[in-house]
């Protein structure tokens, strides 16, 4: 059983390099430039775990050591309602949490770029506070928040709000100076010049915080679990630790890895369906 | 400047109205540091109503600052500036300039039409998309309302602010060099079409540190010298209008040319 695996494994080894090579189906692939931009990282993806695996079976390293991505696969396999149980518990924290960040970034973002005072009092701080582990005040949100969903929220909001309020600060403050001027010389109301400029304006730099905020909300989520929590995949991670079980450790790992990816992609699309203006911009300046 | 097209303009002053423009002894200081820099020193200048003129002069003489002055999106240091006997402030209420920046300044989300009704969008006048279909094809640019800026070249982006600019009717067309950015070819043709645009109808104060481009648009040219901003000298264009391309091959413009040469030479030496 273990043998076909390793067989089908190496027969799409084979099939990717074909893609590869094969200009026929190389066009095929460029006709979808999403594709053609996963197909790079893929194949090496690829090739990574052949490797891995080759190396595995070569070598007696202990699965609890090292296991073979062929037994975590199987381990997904067989182990996916515990896994997707968990999922789910963690996607609720992250898209929680990845909210509640984003909600407060922008909130805070808006006084930062329009007043020098709160800018000068509050950017250290809030700079000073990205420097404290979260690891390291995760124990004390259990402590306020008790041991429920609340200081996983939290972890992650934390995480998430930072790369937002520079980014929409940013944003906010780096509309053109004559355009202001236009707007106040026909006498536009603050919140004419929030929402019909500012506001849009700042957008694409917003979604450069989104993206970041979006890894770091997986991060805070995991954290906010390994400290106290009896579910989700952080702490699926701890106990399968505990218990030497590394391949149930890397499945879970995988699977985490999987809801970044996803999640960051989700971002971009979303970027790009509601900026196509800003899509059309960049190409305008990369020809 | 109405959509309709209409003979030019006759050459002499009498196209001209009363006194629009008035300014006595302005003043604009800046503090940079703990040092107070003279941007403005004692000027004086009347533009009267349908006048087109031009400040010339080498970057930063406070021609830009003078404009924004005159338009109230600058506070003054010292002197009086009145737009047809009020203050700035109420020219500005009555909502009396236009302005036209060096950079387009458009909103990259909206395409050529939206850009162009933004000012009429803020002071709620939303019904008014047949006047800006009309501008943008006065400004030449019909058949381009949906596209986006990033589809239009430099050229067409400063025709889309110019129609922003003239959607509000405004009396006196304040342009802080509108067509510097742009390459030669294109900036004299956006000369040529401003004029044909401008038809002699309404006042322009227009910055330029480009000589001919003040030539051929301008009834008079205001000279300023740098640092502080000064008038050194005030020019009448005396050239029959309408103008086109070919008023550049005169030997008159050539001699207004040389004339406002001298003067910024003169005014760059004194400078230093």
């Amino acid at each position: 059983m273990a043998q076909a695996t390793d067989e089908l494994q190496a027969t799409e080894e084979i099939a990717a390099a074909q893609a590869l090579v094969d200009p026929g189906s190389a066009e095929m692939v460029a006709q979808e430039s999403t594709w053609r931009r996963a197909l790079f990282p893929s194949a090496f993806l690829l090739a990574v775990l052949v490797l891995w695996e080759i190396a595995s079976r070569a070598t007696d390293v202990p699965a609890y050591i090292l296991p073979a991505p062929t037994a975590i696969a199987d381990r997904m396999v067989r182990s996916w309602s515990i896994l997707w149980d968990h999922s789910v518990v963690t996607l609720t924290e992250i898209g929680i949490g990845f909210a509640m960040g984003v909600a407060f970034g922008l909130a805070l973002a808006i006084p930062i770029s329009y007043s020098a005072v709160v800018r000068n009092t509050l950017y250290p701080l809030i700079v000073a506070s990205q420097a404290v582990p979260k690891i390291a005040i995760a124990p004390l949100l259990v402590l306020w928040l008790g041991f429920d969903i609340w200081p996983k929220i939290v972890v992650t909001a934390l995480m998430v709000f930072f790369p937002v309020t520079v980014t929409a600060a940013e944003g906010f403050s780096s509309v053109d100076r004559n355009l202001l001027d236009l707007l106040r010389s026909v006498h536009a109301s603050p919140t004419q010049i929030f929402f019909r400029v500012r506001f849009p304006h700042a957008l694409p730099h917003i979604f450069s915080g989104l993206k970041i905020g979006i890894t770091l909300a997986v991060v805070g989520a995991v954290v906010g679990e390994w400290v106290g929590a009896d579910s989700g995949l952080g702490y699926l991670l701890v106990y399968a630790n505990t218990l030497l079980d590394s391949t149930l450790l890397f499945a879970s790992l995988f699977l985490l890895i999987a809801i970044g990816v996803v999640l960051f992609v989700l971002v971009g699309i979303a970027e790009r369906l509601l900026l196509p203006w800003h899509q059309g911009e960049e190409t305008y300046r990369a020809a | 400047m109405t959509v309709s097209s209409r003979p030019g303009p006759s050459a002499g002053a009498d196209r001209l109205g009363g006194e629009q423009i008035v300014i006595r002894g302005l003043h604009k200081r800046y503090q940079s540091g703990r040092t107070m820099h003279s941007a403005l020193q004692d000027v004086n200048l009347t533009v009267r109503t349908g006048e087109f003129v031009s400040l010339l002069g080498p970057s930063g003489c406070g021609k830009t600052t003078l404009l924004k002055i005159i338009g109230g999106l600058v506070p003054r240091s010292g002197g009086d500036v009145s737009i047809d006997g009020e203050g700035v402030d109420r020219a500005l209420k009555a909502r009396k300039f236009g302005f036209v920046f060096q950079d387009p300044t458009l909103l990259p989300w909206r395409n050529v039409i939206s850009n162009a009704s933004l000012l009429l969008d803020i002071t709620g006048q939303r019904n008014q998309l047949a006047t800006v279909q009309q501008l943008l094809d006065v400004v030449g640019l019909k058949g381009f309302e949906g596209f986006m800026p990033s589809q239009l070249s430099g050229g067409m982006k400063q025709r889309v602010a110019l129609a922003r600019a003239l959607a509000l009717g405004p009396e006196i067309l304040l342009m802080d060099e509108p067509f510097a950015a742009l390459d030669a070819i294109t900036r004299d043709r956006m000369g040529e079409e401003l004029l044909r645009i401008w038809d002699g109808s309404r006042t322009v104060v227009f910055v330029t540190h480009s000589i001919p481009e003040a030539v051929l648009l301008s009834d008079r040219v205001v000279v300023l010298s740098a640092r502080p901003g000064r008038i050194r000298a005030d020019v009448a264009i005396d050239l029959p209008r309408p103008r086109s391309a070919e008023t550049r091959h005169s030997a008159e413009f050539s001699k207004y040319e040389a004339e406002l040469r001298a003067h910024i030479e003169v005014s760059d030496g004194a400078g230093h």
